[in-house]
């Protein structure tokens, strides 16, 4: 449990890999992955006016368009939250206009 | 880690005849050390030593779909047996069956094995067994949406009732195949079957995992049916919009990306892409093998090696009403977004 805010430390989400985050290299790598994960989230995210930012290699903050910030543990709860800011519609990679704009 | 337990899950929808499968199977000495967990002690007896009832108790977790929902049931009777074999209360058990009720949805328990922190170290999904009644399969398939589930997460699929069914079972093996190609399919003989077919799957084991999703490629490959009809609406009306594809790439994925773009599709479409296995060129020297249903996805592991030559990405999907060339043209976009655009020599030669 995080002792500043009592975040349960969950299981890592799928997408993290399988990474050793006890040995220092593994965990630098993971960091990268990390900021790595939100510029490429920025980069789909940015035409709905949303962005992400890594948060203490735990989670992730998501900035809504009104100035909101949520944290979200991992990328199903970013989703899941980019949702609900958009009234429960999902953001759909299917979707050709998402295609488009990328 | 010690060595997990493997669990089963002996599934089907009402009157197809699990307890009389499972009855069976408890008569084989394989499954003298497993611990047997029912929904409830029904007509057929069930003889065992380790035999536990438990009522099926769901929770819904945020994100406020079915197959998010954790089986606390299951969680409060699996941590209870650790605790009980740990004392000495009860002897030791080296696999778990888990039966699940004729309506019950299957993936929840597979959810439960690894959202529970406990569970996840000391359980492991060795395998989901569907019970298909020949008779009833195909007014359930049209009318019972349960059913389908049932059928397409099975790893295999016990036909029941056979020798009434008679002409008509080439029919239901083809409308089974139709819903789950990848399902080694078995024929019970009044409820009997070997137990070495249905235990030990071992289908999330590490070293058995290329293996798997190789099988599945062949399955997919050697089926004679298109399986790519999603637009078809006739197909819809007969096969329910489940359909099996298998997609290919010969430049390696960006892994990142691909957990972005797997991540957001779940959310969007998670019931209906309802499993998906694969091996993926992640630019390391061996494949990552990907195993999910619906939105449990197991994490996913490195192999040492390509169990082939064939050392492009591979992928397979079970979905309903989604077409394979949007899935594949969505990934491949994205795919691309997290690539260097390729250098432009117009500077050079200018």
């Amino acid at each position: 449990m995080c002792s500043l805010c009592g975040t349960l430390g969950a299981a890592a989400h799928w997408s993290e890999g399988g990474g050793d985050r006890t040995q220092v290299g593994a965990r630098r790598d993971v960091l990268r992955e990390r900021h790595r994960r939100v510029a490429l989230l920025n980069r789909v995210l940015r035409s709905y006016t949303l962005s992400v930012d890594e948060w203490e290699e735990t989670a992730y903050i998501l900035h809504g368009p009104s100035g909101q910030a949520i944290l979200c543990n991992d990328l199903t709860a970013v989703f899941a939250e980019v949702a609900r800011l958009r009234g429960g519609v999902a953001l759909d990679p299917l979707d050709s206009t998402l295609l488009e704009r990328l | 880690m010690s060595e997990r337990i493997p669990l089963t899950l002996i599934t089907g929808f009402l009157g197809s005849g699990k307890t009389t499968l499972l009855g069976h199977l408890l008569r084989d000495p394989l499954l003298s050390d497993a611990v047997v967990l029912v929904n409830e002690l029904g007509e057929v007896p069930l003889d065992h030593h380790l035999l536990r009832q438990v009522d099926e108790k769901t929770v819904m977790l945020d994100s406020g779909c079915v197959c998010c929902t954790i089986r606390t049931d299951l969680v409060d009777e699996l941590r209870d047996l650790q605790v009980r074999q740990y004392r000495g209360e009860i002897p030791a058990f080296r696999r778990v069956i888990v039966e699940t009720t004729g309506l019950a949805d299957p993936v929840p328990v597979l959810g439960t094995l690894l959202q529970d922190p406990l569970l996840a170290a000391h359980y492991m999904a060795d395998g989901v067994v569907t019970t298909v009644d020949a008779i009833n399969a195909p007014l359930q398939a049209r009318r019972q949406p349960e059913w389908v589930k049932q059928v397409v997460v099975a790893d295999r699929i016990v036909l029941t009732k056979t020798d009434l069914a008679g002409a008509d079972q080439p029919l239901v093996e083809a409308l089974v195949r139709d819903r789950n190609p990848v399902a080694e399919l078995l024929v019970a003989d009044h409820g009997a079957i070997s137990a070495a077919a249905l235990i030990g799957l071992g289908v999330l084991a590490e070293d058995r995992r290329a293996e798997q999703v190789q099988a599945w490629l062949a399955a997919v490959e050697a089926d004679p049916g298109d399986h790519d009809h999603a637009h078809d609406h006739d197909e819809y009306d007969h096969h329910a919009g489940v359909h099996a594809f298998a997609l290919r790439f010969e430049e390696p994925l960006d892994w990142t990306m691909f957990g972005l773009w797997l991540a957001m599709l779940l959310q969007s479409h998670g019931e209906d892409i309802l499993r998906v296995k694969g091996l993926l060129d992640t630019g390391a020297e061996g494949p990552l093998v990907l195993h999910g249903v619906q939105h449990v996805i197991h994490p996913p592991t490195h192999l040492a090696a390509w169990p082939d030559d064939d050392h492009a990405s591979r992928i397979v999907l079970i979905v309903r009403n989604i077409a394979r060339t949007d899935v594949e043209q969505s990934l491949r976009t994205f795919d691309r977004l997290a690539k260097p655009e390729p250098a432009t020599t117009r500077g050079i030669l200018a």
